[in-house]
């Protein structure tokens, strides 16, 4: 410590700074003129005075302590680092001051002197650019000392929840009218405020109360402010406010919601849309066969008055007349059956049984079919040799291919008709072209549309259905072979299907047509449902085409017939059955026999899904009612193909 | 000998029509609209042969076959005619003794024709 002796009065006078010299009691010995128009005492006021006398009343009680603290070290340096220092005036006010304190010794013993200058407006400036930055703030803020009362607030957070100045500073602030509202928000700020005093960040999603009594939703956080020292001297706690974007997220996350159930309910509405359109559809199917089925009584009637009619004539002229009549009435009877084929494919009751075909045996089919019709008008019927196998149901494709032709040959005068196949990728197009009347480009895409024809000016009417190429089309869509059209308007046309090449290897071992000179004796069927009436009537409908057949009324009884050596050539069972089903049925049979015989299961509208879903190889669907020709049909190819079957009875 | 067949249809027309295709062959017909109402004429009028739709109000085809069979009349053949071939009344009328189901229309000859062979074969 320096040995200085006390300065001269004169001499402190001259100091720019308000000087107090106190003894190791704190009490002033000496002050200078500064000091007294600074703190407007006067001199005789303040010596002997305790130094307390300066400094406002709230921080009296805790300044002896510090003085006494600074006495033991003493030491030259600025006093309350970090802190906002304040005097106070003899009329009470306050200012804020910057102070520096010395140690002085004397011979009169040891003094501390102070330097003390009012620093109302440094403070001012940088209170002004503090206080521009703090209102200016979109959100609300504040401080908040250790202790955690408020000390400042912007006006845009007193005015958010509609408060006083006097309502918040000095008071703890989770007891401030931001909170107040909810005691759960009130501690988890006091919590807050007690980690941020720990150096801790705090922040958390929070309501405050809005003066219209509304709650807005805010971005809350409380954050520690450091001195260059990394002490922390306060709080600086921020609310933004997140109404609007909270309104907009709930609004968004609302929307997401309606969004999803609209979804829902749209695709609700679509589905029962579509079931009722199936629903129509099917309706649509069997009004068409109901139809095609009533409108056949007249089409007899007429066509017996005719024949009876025509035998009465002998005038050549009216001769001519009912032989117009009754081809009328021949177009009639296709259109019936047309329209039953429709009928069925769409209804269907039409299951395509896909295996690999030579196509050149299916071709020369058609062409056999149809070589007389062309030469009948003098065209051409050409056909290119085509080794290819292709993977198809071989009686669908090859009506859809002598549809194309018969078609080609209906509507073409001169030249030739020509069948050809071309392989691309894996698919061979089966083509049909004509030198024909062709098709306006305008009407390409509509040609496979139901009664396009009678629609078509250019066409004739009175050729041809209009419901052909629509068979064509659904058959197409049934087998999934895409079909195409071109034509040249006055010159021809093309109808092409493009249809999977199928395996060469495979269709040698399982001829697809009727061989010439195929053996054929008489096929012995396994017949199973319980219905007594039905067995009957299919029993004698079969025995009537010469087949063999072995009834049963259960699954159980058709294996005691397979035990006692018959060995079917085809089973024909009714799908509802007592104990087991029908596929089961046919599972257990075909155990005992061959995996792969052939199989015919016979149902109502409800289990054809069923059937088919159990992916039984080598089977036929058949709807109730049964479609005896078609049974006949299967029984009669099964008795072609097949070897003989041993038999034990 | 004249030859007698019975036409056993509900539309008035089809029966009209075939009475007169039959009657132009020199046969004697005669038609009715029901099964009851054949089955009770039967005694009065001996059909050779029947003409039959399966599709009929009241008793069905195949009953009215049926009861043919279990009759005096069991030896007459019976043709179906039928707009509905695969029907379950239909098969259940072959099934009954029919000796063949045609499906409308067939024209004048074929029915003749068919009955031609059924008479041939009684």
């Amino acid at each position: 410590m320096r040995r200085v002796d006390l300065p001269d009065r004169q001499l402190l006078d001259a100091a720019p700074d308000a000087m107090v010299v106190v003894d190791l009691d704190g009490h002033i010995v000496l002050v200078n003129k500064q000091t007294e128009s600074l703190f407007g005492y006067r001199r005789e006021e303040l010596l002997g005075q305790v130094v307390e006398i300066l400094i406002p009343e709230r921080f009296r009680d805790r300044h002896p302590a510090r003085r006494e603290h600074y006495f033991h070290a003493p030491q030259i340096r600025p006093m309350g680092q970090g802190l906002e220092l304040c005097g106070q005036r003899k009329d009470g006010s306050e200012f804020p001051v910057e102070i520096s304190l010395s140690p002085v010794q004397s011979d009169q013993g040891s003094f501390v002197a102070s330097a003390i200058r009012d620093v109302s407006d440094r403070i001012e400036f940088s209170e002004r650019r503090f206080r521009a930055i703090f209102e200016q703030q979109n959100q609300l803020t504040g401080i908040v000392d250790l202790e955690g009362i408020v000390v400042d607030a912007n006006q845009r957070s007193l005015d958010f929840s509609g408060l006083e100045r006097a309502d918040v500073i000095g008071r703890p602030f989770w007891e401030t009218g931001w909170w107040t509202h909810d005691s759960q928000q009130q501690a988890q700020v006091q919590d807050a405020i007690r980690r941020a005093v720990n150096g801790e960040i705090v922040s958390f999603q929070a309501t405050h109360r809005c003066p219209n009594g509304t709650l807005a939703t805010v971005d809350f956080s409380i954050r520690p402010v450091r001195n260059e020292h990394g002490k922390i001297v306060f709080l600086v706690p921020e609310s933004y406010d997140i109404s609007a974007r909270k309104r907009a997220e709930d609004a968004l996350l609302e929307a997401n919601e309606n969004l999803e159930r609209r979804v829902i309910e749209r695709i609700a509405d679509f589905e029962q849309a579509k079931d009722e359109a199936e629903h129509a559809n099917a309706g649509k199917s069997r009004f068409l066969a109901a139809a095609s089925h009533d409108l056949r009584q007249p089409l007899q009637s007429l066509g017996l008055y005719l024949s009876v009619l025509t035998r009465q004539l002998d005038q050549s002229h009216l001769l001519s007349v009912s032989e117009k009549m009754r081809k009328s009435l021949d177009t009639m009877g296709e259109l019936l059956d047309a329209l039953l084929d429709i009928s069925k494919l769409d209804g269907g009751s039409i299951i395509p049984d896909k295996r690999d075909v030579r196509l050149q045996e299916l071709l020369d089919r058609i062409v056999t079919d149809n070589i007389q019709q062309a030469k009948e008008k003098g065209l051409r019927l050409e056909c290119t040799a085509s080794d290819y196998v292709v993977h198809s149901d071989p009686g669908l494709l090859e009506r859809v291919l002598e549809n194309f032709v018969t078609n080609a040959i209906r509507y073409t005068e001169h030249g030739h008709i020509s069948i050809e196949c071309k392989l691309c990728d894996g698919v061979a197009h089966i083509s049909v072209s004509d030198t024909g009347i062709g098709i306006p480009h305008d009407d390409l895409d509509k040609v496979f549309e139901e009664y396009y024809q009678l629609d078509n000016q250019v066409r004739d009417r009175r050729k041809g259905l209009g419901l052909g190429l629509s068979i064509v089309k659904y058959i197409a869509r049934l087998l999934d072979h895409p079909l195409s059209v071109t034509s040249d308007l006055g010159r021809g046309s093309r109808f092409s299907i493009a249809v999977p090449v199928g395996d060469a290897i495979t269709v040698a071992e399982a001829p697809t047509g009727r061989p010439a000179g195929a053996h054929t004796r008489d096929p012995v069927v396994l017949l199973i449902d319980d219905d007594p009436v039905v067995v009957d009537a299919t029993t004698m409908l079969l025995e009537s085409i010469g087949a063999k057949v072995y009834s049963a009324l259960c699954g159980d009884d058709a294996l005691v017939h397979l035990a006692a050596g018959v060995r079917p050539d085809i089973v024909i069972s009714d799908y509802r059955l007592p104990g087991y089903n029908g596929v089961e049925v046919v599972r257990r049979v075909r155990k005992a026999t061959s995996p792969d015989l052939p199989t015919v299961l016979v149902t109502g509208d409800t289990s054809a899904n069923e059937i088919k879903a159990a992916n039984l190889s080598n089977c036929t669907i058949l709807h109730k009612p049964v479609d005896t020709d078609q049974l006949i049909a299967l029984i009669e190819n099964v008795s072609t193909e097949s070897g003989p079957s041993a038999q034990a009875k | 000998m004249t030859i007698n067949v019975a036409i056993v249809d509900d539309d008035e027309s089809i029966l009209d029509a075939i009475k007169m295709v039959l009657e132009g062959q020199g046969w004697r017909v005669r038609t009715y609209a029901s099964g009851e109402a054949f089955l009770g004429d039967i005694e009065n009028h001996r059909p050779d042969c029947i003409v039959l739709d399966p599709h009929l109000p009241g008793l069905s085809g195949a009953d009215v076959v049926r009861t043919l069979r279990n009759g005096e009349m069991r030896a007459a053949p019976v043709i179906g005619l039928t707009a509905r071939p695969a029907s379950a009344l239909a098969v259940e009328v072959l099934a009954a003794g029919a000796r063949v189901m045609l499906t409308k229309p067939v024209t004048a000859d074929e029915l003749i024709d068919h009955l031609d062979v059924a008479l041939s074969r009684r």
